[in-house]
């Protein structure tokens, strides 16, 4: 059976849009994580191309309740600023935007950035789409060296973005950006959309994934463990046999739990809890 | 009785389906279906706008003409953007007036007459009559400015996951007259208004003639559809829409993830429904 660490887990909050970022540092803390995933949006943290509000109250607040933030994730998908947009403007304004966000990041502590290339319309040449995106990213590996973090990029689900939705095209972006501050982020919703397999992420990238998002699904949908179809078993033990020893983001994200957030993050950590090595407790 | 009846300006196609193509895109596909009136999604890939920038007015109206189209609502994205109406932190609600500010003046520069609201929906971890007071608070201030920029807003109610403030009719009257303002006026989302089980009528007889726009669509209750994809009938919709003398605007808010890669044909569908019921075609 394949083993994880508690402090490997990460909860992320999206499911608790509704509710005050002190209710989801205290319902995340009583559920037993001791590690989390912040998400950089209204209501949790309000953040723009000028910079990042309150960062250090939302630290003191999350060491306050004992986690750790693990990963930080600057808002991409419902806000304007994107990664690969076409418009000089906007582009540097998106620009801008990330490297506020690496600051950031290393002002909350933690070391690794999750970042959503979601810029570019299907009507859009996908080549100026790609170059863009090359060129963002490279701009920003440099914020990122000099926050002393690692950016995390993800492949998209088909129901996400239209771009960089598959493994090989992950590896072409990352070459093309040739920073070791630029790496992969596997996210087991886009990945199974894709109909990959951590194997496949591993032999591909090898050392270089930086994260994992570990959510089940249908493989559509960010849902709580048991409420999808994926195989969480064999997708632990597939980590586990190519030496991930880094986060595991647990980031549920359906309306099903936005009434009862606490509930779900409690279910996800009972779904993990029979690879949890022996002497962990959670509360 | 006569049969019942709309103009082709009343449906006005929206652009949040057609999130994976540029808004020229869905201009032209907009002209080439038969559409005269558009309701603007402000929200990127289309528009930029936020609570330090609004986009240059005259390129876009421009844009919008150059396809003998008319705007007549602007719906600044506000379900899923850092702005709501019924925030609570001092930095939140700068930030958020000073967004749909920048949505009211751009909606005058376009030559818009309405502009959508909600009730936001505070936090659901504080007392909802807290978040109530924000929420009448920052619609009564941005009636006020609205009404310096000759723009009406138009409130829709929203569905219970969503928020715990207007939701039903009934909360969409109390709010309506505790803001008490004639640049606030009530809107039907008819996907919302079906969730909590009320009807067109309904809405109609509480509100009558201050009723200027709707988001008009088909669901199951659930889900922002296209006409023949839920449950509802197009025909007796617009037969009450008749009843009451109805000439305002139908918002055409598809916003189900099935029809983003094909949103032309989601559109093409729609309006040949539509044009079942209309005066001409």
């Amino acid at each position: 059976m394949p083993r994880v660490h508690l402090d490997q887990l990460a909860a992320a909050g999206r499911h608790y849009r509704y509710f005050s970022l002190d209710t989801m540092l205290q319902d995340q803390a009583l559920a037993g994580y001791k590690t989390i995933e912040l998400i950089g949006w209204s209501p949790h943290l309000l953040m723009d191309e000028n910079g990042v509000l309150d960062v250090r109250e939302v630290r003191r607040k999350a060491e306050e309740a004992e986690l750790r933030i693990g990963a930080f994730v600057p808002e991409a998908g419902a806000y304007n600023y994107r990664l690969g947009q076409e418009d000089p403007e906007l582009s540097g304004r998106s620009r801008r935007y990330f490297a506020k966000a690496c600051e950031a990041t290393r002002q909350l502590g933690a070391k690794v950035m999750l970042v959503s290339c979601l810029g570019g319309t299907y009507d859009q040449d996908s080549a100026r789409v790609f170059g863009q995106t090359v060129r963002d990213l490279q701009q920003l590996s440099y914020a990122a060296q000099d926050c002393g973090i690692t950016l995390a990029v993800k492949t998209n689900a088909w129901n996400t973005a239209r771009v960089f939705n598959t493994l090989p095209e992950l590896v072409d972006l990352l070459a093309a950006v040739d920073s070791t501050r630029v790496q992969a982020c596997l996210d087991t919703i886009a990945m199974a959309d894709a109909g990959e397999t951590p194997t496949q992420w591993f032999d591909a990238l090898g050392g270089a994934i930086a994260h994992v998002q570990l959510d089940d699904g249908r493989p559509e949908g960010r849902l709580v463990w048991g409420d999808g179809l994926l195989p969480l078993e064999r997708y632990l033990l597939e980590l586990e046999d190519h030496g991930y020893r880094g986060l595991l983001g647990l980031a549920p994200d359906d309306s099903r739990y936005l009434f009862d957030p606490n509930s779900a993050d409690r279910r996800n950590l009972e779904a993990l809890r029979p690879y949890l090595c022996d002497g962990e407790a959670i509360a | 009785m006569s049969m019942p009846s709309i103009c082709r300006e009343q449906v006005a196609g929206m652009n949040i389906h057609w999130m994976r193509y540029s808004l020229d895109a869905f201009l032209e596909q907009q002209e080439r279906l038969g559409f005269r009136s558009i309701e603007l999604w402000c929200a990127m890939p289309h528009v930029w706008l936020d609570h330090l920038t609004c986009p240059d007015a005259h390129a876009l109206r421009k844009k919008i003409a150059s396809r003998n189209l008319t705007v007549h609502t602007l719906t600044p994205e506000n379900c899923t953007s850092p702005y709501q109406f019924a925030v609570r932190e001092p930095a939140a609600i700068d930030r958020s007036y000073r967004y749909f500010s920048n949505g009211i003046r751009l909606a005058a520069e376009l030559g818009c007459q309405y502009m959508e609201v909600n009730s936001g929906w505070g936090y659901w971890d504080e007392g909802r009559e807290e978040a109530w007071k924000r929420s009448r608070d920052m619609l009564r201030r941005l009636a006020e400015f609205a009404e310096s920029e000759g723009i009406v807003l138009t409130m829709e109610s929203l569905r219970p996951e969503e928020t715990k403030l207007v939701v039903t009719l009934e909360d969409a009257k109390r709010m309506i007259a505790e803001v008490d303002h004639p640049c606030l006026t009530p809107m039907v989302d008819t996907c919302a208004m079906s969730v909590s089980g009320e009807t067109l009528d309904q809405w109609f007889e509480a509100f009558g003639s201050t009723i200027h726009e709707m988001h008009f669509v088909d669901g199951c209750p659930y889900g922002h559809l296209v006409w023949g994809d839920g449950k509802h009938h197009l025909g007796r919709w617009i037969q009450t829409l008749n009843r009451y003398h109805f000439e305002g605007y139908l918002g055409q808010e598809i916003t189900d993830p099935r029809y983003y890669d094909r949103p032309d044909v989601a559109d093409a569908r729609n309006m040949r429904n539509f044009e079942l019921y209309m005066k001409e075609t």
